[in-house]
């Protein structure tokens, strides 16, 4: 009988040993070390932007229906870009643009989408050195660069953990398609 | 408008022939990006040079203060646009400089006085006007101010309510201002996520101004968006990129990172 308050007490205590370390991010999940991109075809309303689905590493089912979102990393840069560059078709400074997505099947996540649009690979070709001896597109072929940081967020604790600190997405625009880059995994897309 | 675009046409046309390819203006420079100091009175200076100025010199300050300021440009008059190489219209632009008050804080009557006092700067210097319009706490639209032209944002549009991802909704909000007033608006930029995933319904019994339904679907987007809608007079249509909205932050290693600001926490 004398032994229970003590019980309770350590029971009590390993409670808020263990609260205390989800909210510091350190307990009890056990996060990806990192993952793997597949390239999965065109996006279907934007055929010139690729969209890739991940696997996150070192998955053993724990990760269903977590939340993954990116950040951006640091500022982007668009080779692209010039001051005499049409602001809505030409962005000086991509970034990533809020993407969430809940984790499925155990360990996979998407679709990332990555790329122009039409309308932008459309102005960019025609405003460059392929079609004028003046271009307002002073760089082709050209692209984009977006430093993308990815979060996952354990059910179990407040903080979200980096997995990924820092990855490069590239978009760049040939004369004859795109090529479309997330973490080394490229795919073509003809236009 | 187009027959303006065809006197611009026929105007810059005379003046490329005598010229031979020196069409004035088309040697200008323009500045990389709006610069941004401080004057010995404690006033922020901006300068920008650029052929769109106003908008340069938005960006520079909203990424500096993390501020959404959205953009909208007039269908210019053919005495703002040039001939460049195979006769192709461009914008001349051209150079402003403002000497505007501090901002104190990030408060809406803050953000309100600062970009009310920078626009009229710009106004005061240039032969296009503009006005400030407070669409919420958080976002400024800067729209054109032009006798006898309404902004093309200002159209009342009407949409059904299903549900759709806010970037096809953005997609016939474009369609529906196009169909009415006959020019085209495309989306252009890079692909977005957010626009991608998120599905939304706006609900409206009556007909609305084209602008607040954009900034409607837009506010429901995790990030907060900023858009420019620029009117390219080589195509005579209006495009509108939409960006996520963030402050810009120099780290003493010289690296920029950026800050985006968010709609909902994640």
């Amino acid at each position: 009988m004398k032994l229970k308050p003590i019980v309770i007490t350590v029971t009590t205590l390993l409670l808020y040993y263990n609260s205390a370390l989800q909210t510091f991010g350190q307990m009890p999940c056990n996060y990806p070390s990192g993952e793997f991109s597949d390239a999965s075809g065109p996006n279907p309303n934007q055929p010139l932007a690729t969209m890739f689905n991940m696997r996150l590493q070192l998955g053993s089912g724990e990760f269903n229906g977590w939340t993954v979102f990116e950040e951006t990393a640091s500022q982007g840069a668009d080779s692209c870009w010039s001051p005499q560059a049409n602001p809505a078709l030409v962005p000086e400074y991509p970034g990533t643009t809020g993407g969430t997505w809940t984790v499925n099947n155990d360990i996979h996540w998407g679709p990332d989408n990555v790329g122009w649009l039409t309308s932008s690979v459309n102005y960019i070709r025609q405003n460059s050195g392929l079609y004028s001896n003046t271009p307002i597109i002073t760089t082709f072929p050209c692209g984009a660069q977006i430093n993308q940081a990815m979060f996952i967020r354990c059910p179990l604790v407040s903080t979200p953990y980096a997995y990924i600190p820092s990855q490069a997405l590239t978009a760049t625009i040939y004369q004859y398609y795109t090529f479309n880059c997330r973490a080394g995994t490229c795919e073509q897309e003809n236009y | 408008m187009s027959y303006k675009i065809v006197a611009a046409l026929i105007a810059c046309a005379i003046n490329f022939i005598a010229f031979g390819q020196s069409v004035p203006g088309d040697s200008q420079a323009y500045k990389l990006h709006a610069t941004i100091g401080n004057t010995q009175d404690g006033k922020l200076s901006i300068e920008a040079s650029s052929p769109r100025p106003l908008e340069q010199a938005i960006t520079a300050l909203r990424r500096q203060f993390g501020w959404t300021v959205d953009y909208e440009d007039p269908i210019y008059e053919y005495s703002q646009i040039k001939l460049g190489y195979q006769l192709k219209p461009r914008l001349l632009g051209g150079q402003f400089k403002a000497n505007i008050s501090m901002p104190v804080n990030n408060s809406p009557d803050v953000k309100s006085s600062t970009l009310s006092e920078l626009i009229q700067q710009f106004n005061q210097q240039s032969e296009t006007k503009f006005h400030l319009l407070q669409e919420s706490a958080t976002r400024f639209d800067i729209v054109p101010d032009i006798a006898g032209q309404k902004p093309i944002l200002d159209t009342t549009i009407k949409i059904d309510d299903s549900a759709r991802t806010i970037g096809d909704t953005v997609n016939i909000i474009l369609s529906e201002i196009s169909k009415q007033k006959g020019i085209p608006i495309i989306r252009g930029g890079l692909i977005d996520n957010d626009l991608e995933n998120t599905r939304i319904s706006l609900k409206h019994t009556a007909a609305v101004p084209a602008r607040q339904l954009l900034n409607e679907a837009l506010n429901k987007a995790r990030t907060q968006k900023v858009w420019v809608l620029a009117f390219e007079p080589a195509d005579n249509c209006f495009y509108l990129g939409i960006e996520t909205s963030v402050k810009a932050e120099k780290l003493p290693s010289g690296q920029m990172i950026v800050h985006p600001i968010l709609n909902r926490p994640d």
